[in-house]
Formats: C-alpha cells, sequence, structure tokens
C-alpha cells in the first residue's frame, strides 16, 4: 500500500487493532471485546500532514494513542522512519511496537503529542519554565544555561514571553495553556506530532489564533502532523490528506480536496453533508442518518455502517468490506465504491 | 413587528454578578426582540454573556449574580389566536424569582434545553418521569394520562421505541437520545418559546444534523418562537432567521440571518466570519484571526470594549466614547462608532 | 452547563485579579496565601500549634505542678486568679485565694472552700519542682507558680483531684499524650495507607486486587473487641505507654484502609491526567513520573485528609479511656481525665472536673478549621 509519493512516508500504521476486555463477575471473567481500533492502516508522508476525523468512539484518539505507544495496541504494526534509531546515519523504518525500552526513549524525541484539554495536560505544580523544558529534562539535558535558553527559545517560538518561564499555569488562559503544550511538544526537535484534538476546547477566535500557529511551526521546523479532529472544517483547513474513521475502522481515506469533493464512501458523504455552513444561502437539502452510531462492543455484521446506509444492499450484511484503492492515493472500504455517485461539497 | 406577532422584548437588560473580588457585568444592556415562532440566534464566544440572558429571561441567574436593570416584556397568549387573541404583557424582571407567576412560565410557556443532557437530566429518575414532572406540574391531568403523554412526546422527538425508553434512565440512553428527551421535556407543555442553550455543541456532527432538523420541524409544527444560543456560526446560518452578536455582555450588531452573514457591520462580526474555517473553501493561507484575547472582565477597556483588538480602531474615538446600538440600515443594528 | 458560561467567566475574573497580587507564585506559596485568607483556618492553626508546644514539648514549663505532685487538698474547687480582691482593691500581680477546709457532719464528706483570707500572690517565670526540659535539660523554670518563698501557697487555678493533684497540670500533660500519641498512630497509618494505596492504584491488576481484598478484610474488624483482645494479648511486663502505643500503632495500621483507599483513587485518576501521559510520551520512566507527578499531587490531598483523621484518634482514644478500655491511671491524658466525672456524684460535688472536656472540644474544632482550611487552599483550581 505504500506508494513512493514525492515525499518519503514517515509514518506507516497496518491493521492497528486496540480491543479492550469487558469483565464482568466477580472472577473477572472477560465476556467481550470493545473493538476500539479495529483493523486500521494509514501513512502519512513527510511535510504532509494528515487529519483523521471521526465521531466520538470511532476510535481516532485510541489510534493516535497506540502510535505512540502510549496505550499497547493488541495486533498490527506501526513502521516510523527513524533517523536516531538507524546504525548507519540513514533513516530507516523500525516497527515501533517491537522496540525495547531503551530505543522507544530514543524514538521518543522523534514523536511528540499534543493533547485536546489545556487545564489537564500541564501540570499545575510546575512552572512554565519547567513544563516545557521536561522533554529535555527527562533525557537528561535538563541542566544548564543552553537548557534555559533553549526553553526561552520555545516559548518565543509559540508567541509567549521569557518572563512566563517561572509563572504556573493557572495564569493562564486555554489558548495560551494549549501554546505551552505546543511549545513543549517542540522541545525534543521532533519530526512528528500527533496533535489529539488541540483546538476543539478553544474558543472560536483562539481556534484561528492557535491553528495559524500550528502551520507556521510546520513550515519553521519541518513538522509531520497527525491531526486528529472532530471538526470537519478544522481539518480541511490543515490537512494535505485526511482519514475518515467509523467505530474502529478506517472508512477513507485520500487527498484533501478529492475528499471533499468526491467522497467515496456514504458515511464521508453524510459527514460533509452534515458540517453545518455558515452561510445561510446554502442552506441545502442535508442527509441526515437514521439510528445510531455503532456500539463498538456490539457491531453490526458485515459492513459496520450498513444499518445506517440509504444505499446497503444484502451483501454490505453479510461480508465486511475490505479498504481497497479506488483512484490515485484514494482508498475506500465500501462494496459500492465504484458504483456510487456521491456528493461532495457544494 | 406589529403588536401580535411580537413574543419577547428584551429592554436595556442588565445582569450582574456581584464577586468578592468585584462586580462582573455578565449582560450589560441587551436589546432585542424575538417574534412569535420566528427563530432568533444569539453569537458569541466564551464570557459574552448569551447564557446569562438566557438563565435572566426565565429568571435562574444562580448566585452571586441577579438582574439589576432592563425589563423583559413577555406578550403572554391568553386565548383565542390570529388577530382576535388576546394577550398580557409582563414584565418578567418585576417577578419575584422565586413566585408562582415565574414558575407557572417556566416550563409552560417559556422552556429551555441545556448543552449537557448528562447533567441536565437527574441520573435517579428515568426519563419518563423527569417528563411527567414537567406535565404534572403544568397541565391537570392524572399520571396516567401523563405518562401517556409523556410516550407521545417522546415518539414526536423521534426517540426509538418510545414506550420502552420511556421507562430508561439518562445514563442507559446515548447522547443524540439524551438530548431528544430533554426537548421532549421542554416540549411537553406547548411553550411559544424555547430557549436552547448549546444545545447540539456536545454532539456529533451527524447526531447535530438530527437534532437540528427536529428542531426544524417541531418548530414548525407547533409555531413555536426559539431562542438558538451558540457559538458556532454555522448552526446560526442553518437554523436562525434573526441574529445577535454579544461580545462582553453588550450586543454588538443585530440584523437578519442574511445580511449578518453577508453584509456584516460591526468589525468582530467581520472578524469572527473570516477567523472560521469554511468547508470547501480550503486554501492554505493562514486564517484571518482576531488579535488579542478577550479581556478579564475586572479589567475592562475604556470606551468601545472591543477597541483593543479592532482592525478598524480610530485612536481617540474609540478608546474614548462608548458606542451605542443604531439602527445603521432597515432592521439591520450595530454598535460601533463607525456609524455614529 | 448554563451557569459554566458565568461561572466561567467569573473564573477568569477572578483568576486575573490575583494574578496581579502573585505573579510567578509557585504552588506552595499560593496554598499558604489562600490559607492565610482563611481566618477560621489560621485561628485553628494557631491553635493546633500551641496545643502542641504548650502540651507536648513544654509541658513541665507550662504546669505549675508535675505529674505526680499530691497535696492534702483533694477535691479542693477552682482558684481563679485575680486582680481586684473582695474589698475592690486593685493588685498590679495576680493573686489566688487559699483555701479552708469544712468538715460536714452529716454526709461524711471533707471538702475546702475558697479563704478569702489568704492571698497567695502569682510570680511569673517562677522557680518551681525541678524537672528535665526535653529530658536532657535540668531546670526548675515554671511559666507561673506561688514561688519558693511560701511553702504554704499554691495555686490550683482549675482545681483538684481526689488525690489533690492540680487539674490543670494534669490537663496539660494529659494533652500530651492525647495529642502526640494520636499523631503518631496518625502518621505511621498515613505511611502505610500511602504506599499501599500507591501501589494499589499505579500497578493495577492483580496487585491492585490482593490489596484491595485485604484492605477490605481489615476494615471488616469490629474496633472495640479487637482492642480489648489485643490489650490482653500483649506482655505484662510492658509499661502502659508502650502498651498504648503498640494498641494505637496496630490500630491505625488496620484502620489504614480508608486512606489507602482515598491515595488509590488519586494516584488511578492522576495516572490518566493528560500531563502524565505527556511526560511518558517523551519517554519518562514509572519511577520519573512517579516522583515527578503523581507523587507532589496527591501530597497536598494527603496532609488534608490526615490533618481530618486526627480529631478522629483523639475522640477515640478519649472514648476508649472514658470506657476504661484504654489509658488508665496512673498514665494521664484527657480521656482519664474524664473517666473521672463517670458518676453523679462527682458532677454534684466537684463539676470542674469537666473542663478537661473543653480543651478536646477546641482541639477537635481547631483541627478541623485547620484541616478545611488546608483543603480549601490546596485546591489550585479552586477560587
Amino acid at each position: 500500500m505504500a506508494q513512493a509519493g514525492q515525499n518519503e512516508i514517515l509514518l506507516e500504521v497496518k491493521e492497528l487493532k486496540k480491543h479492550f476486555p469487558i469483565q464482568r463477575g466477580l472472577l473477572r471473567r472477560v465476556v467481550g471485546y470493545v473493538r476500539a481500533v479495529d483493523g486500521v492502516s494509514l501513512y502519512i508522508k513527510e511535510g504532509e500532514p494528515l487529519g483523521l476525523v471521526g465521531e466520538s468512539g470511532c476510535g481516532k484518539t485510541t489510534t493516535g494513542r497506540c502510535i505512540i505507544r502510549l496505550i499497547e495496541p493488541t495486533a498490527g504494526t506501526v513502521h516510523f522512519r527513524s533517523r536516531l534509531l538507524s546504525s548507519d546515519g540513514e533513516p530507516q523504518m523500525v516497527n515501533l511496537l517491537e522496540l525495547g525500552s531503551e530505543e522507544m526513549k530514543m524514538v521518543r524525541r522523534e514523536i511528540a503529542i499534543v493533547f485536546q484539554d489545556p487545564i489537564g495536560s500541564l501540570n499545575p505544580r510546575m512552572s512554565v519554565g519547567d513544563i516545557v523544558k521536561e522533554p529535555l529534562t527527562i533525557h537528561g539535558q535538563g541542566k544548564g544555561p543552553e537548557a534555559e535558553e533553549r526553553v526561552v527559545q520555545l516559548l518565543g517560538a509559540v508567541g509567549l514571553r521569557p518572563e512566563h518561564i517561572r509563572r504556573y499555569p493557572h495564569e493562564f488562559s486555554g489558548g495560551q495553556r494549549q501554546r505551552i503544550g505546543i511549545a513543549r511538544a517542540l522541545a525534543l526537535n521532533p519530526r512528528l506530532i500527533v496533535c489529539d484534538e488541540p483546538v476543539s476546547a478553544l474558543d472560536v477566535s483562539i481556534q484561528a489564533q492557535t491553528l495559524n500557529l500550528l502551520q507556521d511551526l510546520q513550515e519553521e521546523f519541518h513538522l509531520t502532523y497527525l491531526f486528529i479532529a472532530h471538526d470537519l472544517s478544522v481539518i480541511e483547513h490543515i490537512s494535505d490528506r485526511v482519514a475518515v474513521m467509523y467505530v474502529g475502522k478506517l472508512v477513507e481515506m485520500a487527498e484533501t480536496e478529492e475528499l471533499f469533493m468526491n467522497p467515496s464512501h456514504p458515511y464521508t458523504e453524510a459527514l460533509i453533508s452534515a458540517v453545518p455552513k455558515p452561510d445561510p444561502l446554502l442552506r441545502s437539502e442535508r442527509i441526515v442518518l437514521a439510528g445510531e452510531v455503532a456500539d463498538p462492543a456490539n457491531p453490526p455484521s458485515g459492513c459496520y455502517f450498513h444499518p445506517r446506509c440509504k444505499y446497503a444492499q444484502e451483501r454490505c450484511k453479510i461480508e465486511e468490506p475490505a479498504l481497497r484503492e479506488v483512484s490515485p492515493e484514494h482508498f475506500v472500504s465500501c462494496h459500492l465504491a465504484e458504483e456510487l455517485q456521491l456528493r461532495g461539497v457544494v | 413587528m406589529n403588536g401580535n406577532s411580537l413574543l419577547l422584548e428584551v429592554k436595556d437588560l442588565k445582569t450582574h454578578f456581584f464577586l468578592r473580588e468585584g462586580i462582573v457585568r455578565a449582560v450589560d444592556g441587551a436589546n432585542f426582540e424575538i417574534g412569535r415562532g420566528r427563530t432568533l440566534g444569539i453569537i458569541g464566544e466564551s464570557g459574552c454573556g448569551k447564557s446569562v440572558t438566557a438563565l435572566s429571561i426565565l429568571r435562574i441567574v444562580p448566585y452571586p449574580g441577579r438582574v439589576v436593570g432592563g425589563e423583559i416584556l413577555f406578550h403572554r397568549m391568553l386565548q383565542g389566536n390570529g388577530s382576535s387573541a388576546v394577550t398580557q404583557v409582563m414584565d418578567l424582571t418585576a417577578l419575584d424569582p422565586a413566585g408562582d407567576e415565574i414558575r407557572s412560565i417556566r416550563g409552560a410557556e417559556i422552556a429551555m434545553v441545556f448543552q449537557e443532557p448528562m447533567s441536565s437530566l437527574t441520573p435517579v429518575y428515568t426519563v419518563g418521569d423527569q417528563i411527567m414532572e414537567a406535565i404534572l406540574l403544568h397541565q391537570k391531568v392524572n399520571r396516567v394520562e401523563a405518562r401517556e403523554r409523556a410516550i407521545e412526546m417522546l415518539d414526536r422527538v423521534g426517540m426509538p421505541k418510545p414506550s420502552q425508553t420511556v421507562d430508561s434512565y439518562p445514563h442507559q440512553l446515548s447522547g443524540g437520545m439524551r438530548q431528544r428527551a430533554m426537548i421532549a421535556m421542554a416540549l411537553s407543555c406547548n411553550p411559544s418559546l424555547l430557549i436552547a442553550d448549546e444545545p447540539t455543541t456536545a454532539l456529533d456532527v451527524t447526531t447535530e444534523a438530527q437534532i437540528l432538523e427536529l428542531m426544524g420541524d417541531l418548530q414548525h409544527e407547533l409555531g413555536m418562537a426559539i431562542m438558538y444560543i451558540t457559538h458556532n456560526l454555522g448552526v446560526i446560518a442553518e437554523m436562525a432567521e434573526d441574529v445577535v452578536v454579544m461580545y462582553l455582555g453588550k450586543i454588538v450588531e443585530r440584523a437578519d440571518v442574511v445580511s449578518l452573514f453577508h453584509d456584516p457591520l460591526h468589525p468582530y462580526t467581520q472578524a469572527l466570519l473570516k477567523s472560521i474555517p469554511k468547508i470547501g473553501r480550503r486554501s492554505r493561507q493562514r486564517l484571518a484571526s482576531i488579535e488579542g484575547m478577550v479581556p478579564d472582565p475586572y479589567l475592562l477597556p475604556e470606551g468601545c470594549l472591543f477597541h483593543p483588538r479592532c482592525p478598524e480602531y480610530m485612536e481617540g474615538v474609540c478608546d474614548q466614547q462608548e458606542p451605542r446600538l443604531l439602527e445603521v440600515k432597515k432592521g439591520h443594528w450595530a454598535s460601533c462608532l463607525l456609524f455614529s | 452547563m448554563m451557569a459554566a458560561e458565568s461561572s466561567r467567566a467569573a473564573d477568569d475574573a477572578a483568576r486575573s485579579l490575583r494574578n496581579e497580587a502573585q505573579r510567578g507564585q509557585s504552588y506552595w506559596q499560593l496554598v499558604w496565601w489562600k490559607f492565610r485568607r482563611n481566618r477560621l483556618a489560621v485561628a485553628g492553626a494557631v491553635v493546633v500549634v500551641s496545643f502542641y508546644l504548650v502540651c507536648g514539648v513544654f509541658a513541665e514549663f507550662f504546669a505549675p505542678y508535675l505529674l505526680m505532685h499530691t497535696s492534702e487538698y483533694a477535691q479542693a474547687p477552682p482558684q481563679m486568679p485575680r486582680l481586684i480582691d473582695v474589698e475592690g482593691r486593685f493588685h498590679p500581680r495576680p493573686f489566688v485565694y487559699g483555701y479552708e477546709k469544712r468538715v460536714d457532719r452529716e454526709a461524711f464528706r471533707r471538702s475546702f472552700v475558697i479563704d478569702t483570707s489568704k492571698r497567695y500572690p502569682l510570680y511569673f517565670l517562677t522557680r518551681g519542682e525541678p524537672y528535665k526540659l526535653f529530658g536532657l535539660f535540668n531546670t526548675d523554670f515554671h511559666l507561673f507558680g506561688t514561688g519558693i518563698h511560701n511553702a504554704e501557697a499554691h495555686c490550683f487555678i482549675l482545681g483538684t483531684d481526689k488525690l489533690g493533684r492540680d487539674l490543670f497540670s494534669r490537663i496539660i500533660y494529659g494533652g500530651r499524650i492525647s495529642l502526640l500519641v494520636g499523631l503518631t498512630g496518625e502518621i505511621l497509618g498515613l505511611i502505610a495507607g500511602g504506599i499501599l494505596g500507591g501501589f494499589s492504584g499505579y500497578l493495577g491488576g492483580l496487585v491492585d486486587m490482593i490489596i484491595q481484598r485485604l484492605i477490605e478484610f481489615m476494615m471488616a474488624f469490629p474496633t472495640i473487641p479487637l482492642w480489648m483482645a489485643l490489650a490482653c494479648a500483649i506482655p505484662p511486663q510492658w509499661s502502659p505507654i508502650a502498651v498504648w502505643f503498640a494498641l494505637t500503632v496496630i490500630i491505625s495500621l488496620i484502620g489504614c484502609g480508608g486512606l489507602a483507599r482515598q491515595v488509590r483513587g488519586l494516584v488511578l485518576s492522576l495516572r490518566e491526567r493528560e500531563f502524565v501521559l505527556a511526560a511518558i510520551s517523551a519517554g519518562a520512566s514509572n519511577w520519573y513520573v512517579t516522583t515527578r507527578h503523581l507523587l507532589p499531587n496527591t501530597l497536598s490531598h494527603l496532609i488534608v485528609i490526615s490533618t481530618l483523621a486526627v480529631p478522629a484518634m483523639i475522640l477515640g482514644e478519649t472514648s476508649l479511656s472514658f470506657l476504661g478500655l484504654g489509658l488508665r491511671p496512673p498514665i494521664t491524658s484527657w480521656g482519664v481525665l474524664l473517666k473521672e466525672t463517670q458518676n453523679v456524684l462527682a458532677l454534684r460535688y466537684t463539676p470542674w472536673f469537666i473542663i478537661p472536656a473543653v480543651f478536646i472540644v477546641l482541639s477537635v474544632l481547631a483541627f478541623n478549621f485547620l484541616g478545611d482550611g488546608l483543603r480549601d487552599a490546596t485546591d489550585p483550581y479552586a477560587r
């Protein structure tokens, strides 16, 4: 599935699965599994941010956390093109899930994460300087004037001032706290940053500032983002490619413009149509899905989306569709992908 | 709007919070009207006072806040309809917040739907019990009839298997279903005004589409007015007929929805519209963000509250005078010194 | 919800106002600042600290008489220190009136009443009976007393018990036992509970399950029968205070389950906090996360929990000794002192025996105010 495009592949995930056991009874017997992530395969090219979008419960946050091994996946592989772990200086693909703790610690310098909650992501007992310096401290570089310099530099990069080093998180607003989190993520010069809903908890005007900041930083520091969000317009703005998830599965993945103009999966079509557009003259007939989001502990047979899909056929109830490439770099998991003429953004 | 078609008039409403550290003027002079059967959208970011406005109308502003000035004129329909209707105009600010009069209005004539259905529905009673509570409080029916009406309401709001879900507890339902239950509760007594405070913000976008469609259908069916409060400009564009934009407790612009989106007059509205990413119009350019941050309510700027962040700032003018809400074009009001 | 927006705006406002006053203050500095503003809590702290200083450390200094001092004035009423005598004259130096013995031939009772003909002036920083300060230094200074000149003089400002011992002094010595021993037990329980709860919460899985079942087992023990059984099981040659100490340690270890569960809950919730995840994603080890993130964030809770648990220990000791199950004479504690009020005759003829209860109430209240104040002050996001 990996394509050698213009840029090299930085991250490649294959058949990633995370099943949480459901335990009942005195002896904690396992009675079932919550299939939070159920066979996700995707790739990210260097310099091309990938947006991962889906509604609550689709598994996008779990996917992000599995990729950086904050949660241990149940199955699958996560290959990352690491510079630090290569023996000959040339970057090489390593499977993050097979690394020992020492090697993992090395690789963690190249991947960072920014969280959603500006309050919870900063330790209220630590000063801003200590928080931003923490990655350096963990890797033994936290002492001395160079570390201080670096902290000032990082704060400046996100638009905060040097005197903020001695302040504490509670003295800042939500948008500023998010910047502190971003500065911390940049501390070790990562190449890939997983952004887990970084603007969802912010006000509209602050969202714009933060998105601009992320775009600027991407150019300045040659970063690549895995941008997880539920807001389609934000995803469209910041991503070069988009992957759509539904109940633990990847249903479509394509370049942004292609996905929004020519969606090939009914769920994508419904998602795009459901987004309220900020123009009263564009009130169009929206596709309103019937029913509720499927339960990841007890998903429907065949294609998980079939109970809500208006195009569903017999085959969809029996057979689970595989993710396949219907046009260059456009992947869909739907039996009817070639036949359906779906409506994109009008 | 002529006499009978006016439902609610808010005139110079002021609601202040009296804290140890000082006074927070959460709503500081709000003026708007809601017509019978129409949808008014109130847009603003956090801290602008939109939720407090809603609470002030129902007189449920939490301590240490209270309504300190202005009028809220509610045109209550007593009997009949159309041009022969008899209405009574009541000033809600004059009522005792714990008194019988306002309580007879709450739930029956003006109902409210909140953002977080999990915390607005009590977890220890079934959904049916909670809907029946509203019915029994305002209508002279017995429990059996109330239960039937509750099931009927649940069916009307599109709840799957209403005769079963009426006996479910909130935690057994999904977010979308809980919100439907809340709407059923709010509509159970046929209110003339539904206040919806960010009802879909906590929901997924496909569920939101369902709920918005539901609210539109019900409004059509019942002829009720909706006051829709949100920070999501897309939802306002979809739902509202008239729009009010609030900033730091004041109304900065008021217009019908098309004029607001296509001809915004106030710099804050213009900046807000430019700062949201719009689907289908992708550019890799930066979003036009609003400079600076919302000032803290104790250190409010002099003159126009928005002037420190305003791209059209006029030195010597905007930092000295306070703008007033003026009708700049017909039906389109803005509070900006550019127009005075 | 809907009130969230308005209270959030107010929160922002309050936060920024405080900002002006406290730029760059660390967490503990903020705690101190918030604590200081709470007058009741500060009062509680002052009372607690003074009680520990007076009764715990400097007991012999503050008490005019030593523990073993008996006199012939049994069950004598309090000699109130006065500045103005019965004739209305003002004396710059406080004094007390002496006793006169009365014999009631019908009831066969001997009693003492205040005799205004005997006046004993009080002296401060006076010499009295010798003792060892901190167990090390020989000295004989007391805060106040009747001096060494008049061997007849005595100042039993809260009266005496049936052996003629000064009640005020006994209250102070009793406080030493009640306050200190309770505290020690609590500290041990804190450490045990903290460790158990910490492991349970952080490691999870089988370890967690075993520890939790163990705690439940321990908490199901009925305390009083256990206490009595243990009291019998301890070797008789141990001094009463050692017995008491051993019992306290055992009881607090068994009772540390509650604390362990609280710590476990704290650790469980902290473990999932995003700043912990951020540290892990940067490569932090379990040890780093525990010491740098989990422990500091639980410390404030633990301090509050234990501060509020000390009154329970004090009251526990008081109750048990009152029932005769705890300490017994010759050990003096507040509970032992109160035991002497257990009959109606005592209340009728010697009502001042109740006074130790006042001190118990004061110390429990003070601890509660202190604990509440600490709890409010240690929440970083509270208004």
